[in-house]
């Protein structure tokens, strides 16, 4: 791969490359984060990085924090080679994607925290509540900087937070998806924050998921795809279709179209109503069909994730309605929830997916152990043959159902908690991130499970931020943005591109 | 513009909230009792009240500074028994008053050390290493006050009683000491950034750390802090009472525990203040000395001051749950788990 030539930036900001990436890689165990990236950022620019889930994006930015050290490659700050201990306390200030600020704190001590101006050995307030009214003032805020922090709505939170990096007046703020939490309003406030910022000859490495925005402010855009360097882009004369393009692109392998008109008719086997959980996703609505597999696609911070976990009642939601077979749901607990048909695959394999420390037979009948005792007692046979059952019919490769999962490869773990998904013959099954971290064998595997689920007349409901798997899964895509329903794709129209204009664009 | 900002009241930026509603109590239950209880206005019970309060307030000033970053100590009230055993031995074996006053102090320090060594060193959950220490305390002080020495130590030089029991204009020396510290500590929080950067560190350790703010140094102090408080507090009592027995300080730990949260302290940190840490005190103190004077039973007082505890905890819980979007029905309602349309 070969650097590519930036773009020089006219006019009378202050020239310059401010940080250059060489060649940089990082690998997570045998996944691959990043491989070979090399870009640059002038000095005084508002420089967006774009990249869809798992695109490399916050592993570029932690390196360039200087969070953590890449394997390979070199990072300059103003030309001279740095290591991650020299940017960490250098003049490089970040705001994450999840918030780091202090609920408990007066919104001025948030502001000023680590810098507090003090006279003698106190602090001042006086000045300190005066220059974070100035700041506030400054960006438009209607604040008071005696309110403590946690009465403020998330949007101003973040905003708070981002003036904590400015304050700190490093030369290179790094914002990642500082609008993913905002809304319309306070997103416009940031903007034009961010603007300001680069007046005040401030650079700006920016990511984030709405190209609208991006393509508002950023003077320059760089698209990673698959932890790669794909291109990076003046913004001039650019639309949101070059950019998805540019982010979409994978190698999706044969794709066989499902047959989807003979679902039409089915009858509903799963909906949703008017679903909402405050502060984290607002009126969802899906109707899931007998035989259907509907996928649910967002970006990270679409409240895609806590929207599925509040369907099983996880983290329950607090306003909406659910109904299975038609009949509304009346008790939204998980132990209810099974009861009443439902089965639910969690995302997160190692701290709630599977009982590491026991056998797979008893991780897979963990949720049918009353069905397979009698009397009360558990009948330990009946438990080992349904085990060696799901074992064949899943091909988990594992010695006997005695083995541990500990003892499995991520592909073979997932297995083991895909049947115990299915254990009670459930006739709604969510899935959640169903292949995350597993290889393309097991990943088939998963799949083929999913669909002979589905041509027995079950409802699937899919989540997962890998998108070409949901297109080669799904019979139809739904699509969520800023913590809503952003519309539907299916049939001829379900494209990547299709899927990402809706998650990330306007429209 | 300024006057579009809604204001932040005193209280609420001060974080004086919870702090102020127990004063309020606290007051409430004095007049309520000066009414019911004419000995309550006497001398001798306001005299036995400070003595009472100065104990509980110097050893609540450690437990709230750990409050507030989200540790407890569960060992102050063994701390407090073996320091004022430490101090008279040391004066039974001859030593000068100053010396067995230090010996005091150093043994709760160094117990305060070994606390905050295994938090903040080896990261062992605080409640665990305070039980342990608390009990192998106990144990040393049984195994030491064992034989001869079962009826404790009672005979002192007078300089060392003197400790204790000096006056100022009619009030316990000692309560006026137990308040002066707590304004110290006080002023400390409000307006120094070391006291700042408690709160900081109990509302998110992680943002404070990546901020600069040195975590378990901090802790490791704190635990030192509480150990050397209750030691004070145990040396100066036994110089009050003139007598270090076994008893000393037995329970403590609870009532120590129940003044903070009711004073406006949480476990989970990032809250409280030591004006709290004195409400909370007073607020248990009095209600000790109401059933007293009321001759309730002692078994009734634990029952009700638990229940306090209870109330203010379950009012916390459900504001929280509230503020996350929950509907009331969700709540209270016979059916947590049903959906409202």
């Amino acid at each position: 791969m070969t650097i590519a030539e930036p773009v020089r930036v006219e006019g009378a900001r202050p020239a310059g490359t401010i940080l250059e990436l060489r060649g940089v890689s990082k690998s997570y165990g045998a996944v691959r984060a990043l491989r070979d990236v090399s870009f640059r950022v002038a000095r005084g620019e508002v420089h967006a990085i774009l990249g869809e889930n798992g695109a490399g994006k916050s592993t570029t930015l932690k390196i360039i924090n200087g969070e953590i050290e890449p394997d390979e490659g070199e990072i300059l700050l103003a030309g001279a080679a740095t290591r991650a201990r020299d940017r960490k306390s250098g003049d490089i200030a970040m705001v994450h994607q999840e918030l780091a600020v202090f609920p408990n704190m007066s919104v001025a001590e948030n502001i000023f925290v680590g810098r507090m101006p003090r006279r003698g050995g106190r602090i001042d307030f006086p000045r300190l509540h005066a220059r974070a009214a100035e700041l506030l003032r400054l960006f438009g805020l209607q604040i008071d900087t005696r309110e403590i922090l946690g009465s403020l709505t998330p949007g101003q939170q973040q905003i708070v937070e981002i003036l904590r990096a400015v304050e700190s007046d490093a030369s290179l703020l790094i914002l990642d998806e500082p609008t993913s939490g905002l809304n319309n309003h306070e997103a416009e406030t940031l903007l034009s924050l961010i603007q300001r910022l680069r007046d005040g000859g401030h650079t700006i490495l920016y990511v984030s998921h709405r190209l609208q925005e991006v393509l508002e402010i950023a003077d320059h855009v760089t698209v990673l795809r698959d932890g790669q360097f794909v291109e990076t882009l003046r913004n001039e004369g650019i639309g949101e279709d070059d950019l998805i393009r540019r982010m979409v692109g994978r190698d999706l392998g044969p794709v066989s179209a499902p047959d989807t008109a003979a679902l039409a008719d089915a009858p509903v086997a799963f909906a949703v109503r008017g679903l909402s959980m405050a502060g984290q996703f607002q009126d969802m609505q899906i109707e899931v069909r007998k035989g259907e597999i509907v996928g649910v696609f967002g970006l990270e911070g679409s409240g895609a994730e806590q929207f599925s976990q509040s369907l099983f009642g996880i983290v329950p939601p607090t306003s909406g309605r659910m109904e299975l077979d038609g009949r509304p749901v009346r008790d939204i607990s998980p132990s209810a929830l099974m009861r009443a048909g439902m089965a639910y695959l969690n995302g997160n394999r190692k701290e709630a997916g599977l009982y590491m420390e026991r056998s797979i037979a008893d991780n897979v009948s963990a949720p049918i152990l009353d069905r397979l005792s009698r009397w009360g007692m558990v009948d330990r046979r009946q438990v080992l043959d349904r085990a060696r059952e799901d074992i064949r019919r899943f091909a988990v490769r594992v010695p006997g159902p005695e083995g541990l999962p500990k003892q499995l490869s991520g592909g073979n773990q997932q297995k083991v908690m895909v049947s115990a998904c299915l254990a009670n013959d459930p006739r709604v099954i969510i899935l959640n991130e169903p292949t995350r971290g597993v290889d393309v064998g097991a990943k088939a595997e998963v799949h083929d499970a999913a669909r002979a689920e589905a041509a027995q007349g079950k409802a699937v409901l899919v989540f997962s931020s890998d998108l070409p798997e949901l297109l080669r899964l799904a019979h139809r895509i739904v699509v969520m943005r800023s913590r809503r329903l952003a519309g539907e794709v299916a049939g001829q129209a379900m494209t990547e591109e299709a899927v990402m204009a809706l998650a990330a664009g306007t429209r | 513009m300024t006057d579009t900002i809604r204001k932040t009241s005193f209280l609420r930026s001060a974080r004086l909230e919870q702090e102020s509603l127990t004063f309020g109590v606290v007051l409430l239950l004095a007049v309520a009792l000066s009414v019911v209880s004419p000995a309550f206005l006497d001398g001798n019970n306001l005299a036995s009240l400070q003595t009472a309060l100065a104990p509980n307030l110097i050893v609540a000033l450690g437990m709230m500074t750990l409050f507030m970053i989200g540790r407890f100590d569960l060992s102050v009230g063994a701390v407090m028994g073996i320091s004022g055993i430490a101090s008279a031995m040391a004066l039974e074996a001859g030593m000068p008053v100053p010396v067995a006053f230090l010996a005091g102090i150093a043994t709760g320090l160094l117990i305060g050390a070994f606390n905050g060594l295994m938090v903040a060193r080896l990261g062992i959950n605080h409640l665990i290493v305070t039980l342990g220490v608390l009990y192998m305390t106990r144990g040393v002080i049984e195994v030491v006050m064992s034989g001869e020495k079962l009826a404790g130590f009672t005979s002192f030089p007078p300089a060392f009683n003197l400790l204790g029991q000096w006056e100022v204009g009619g009030l316990s020396g000692l309560f006026l000491f137990a308040l002066l510290l707590c304004i110290g500590f006080e002023a400390f929080l409000r307006l120094t950034f070391r006291g700042r950067s408690l709160l900081f560190l109990g509302g998110n350790p992680q943002a404070a750390e990546a901020t600069g703010i040195r975590r378990r140094s901090t802790e490791f102090w704190c635990f030192v802090l509480s150990g050397g408080l209750a030691a004070l507090a145990g040396v100066l009592m036994t110089a009050r009472v003139g007598m270090a027995n076994r008893y000393m300080g037995e329970g403590l730990e609870m009532q120590i525990f129940i003044a903070c949260l009711i004073g406006g302290g949480s476990i989970a940190g990032g809250k409280g203040s030591y004006a709290g840490a004195l409400a909370g005190v007073l607020f248990v103190t009095l209600l000790t000395n109401a059933f007293n004077l009321l001759s309730v039973p002692s078994e009734w007082q634990a029952v009700v001051i638990g229940a306090v505890l209870v109330l203010v905890v379950v009012v916390d819980g459900i504001m929280v749950l509230r503020k996350s979007g929950r509907p009331w029905s969700s709540i209270l309602g016979p059916f947590p788990n049903r959906l409202s349309a």
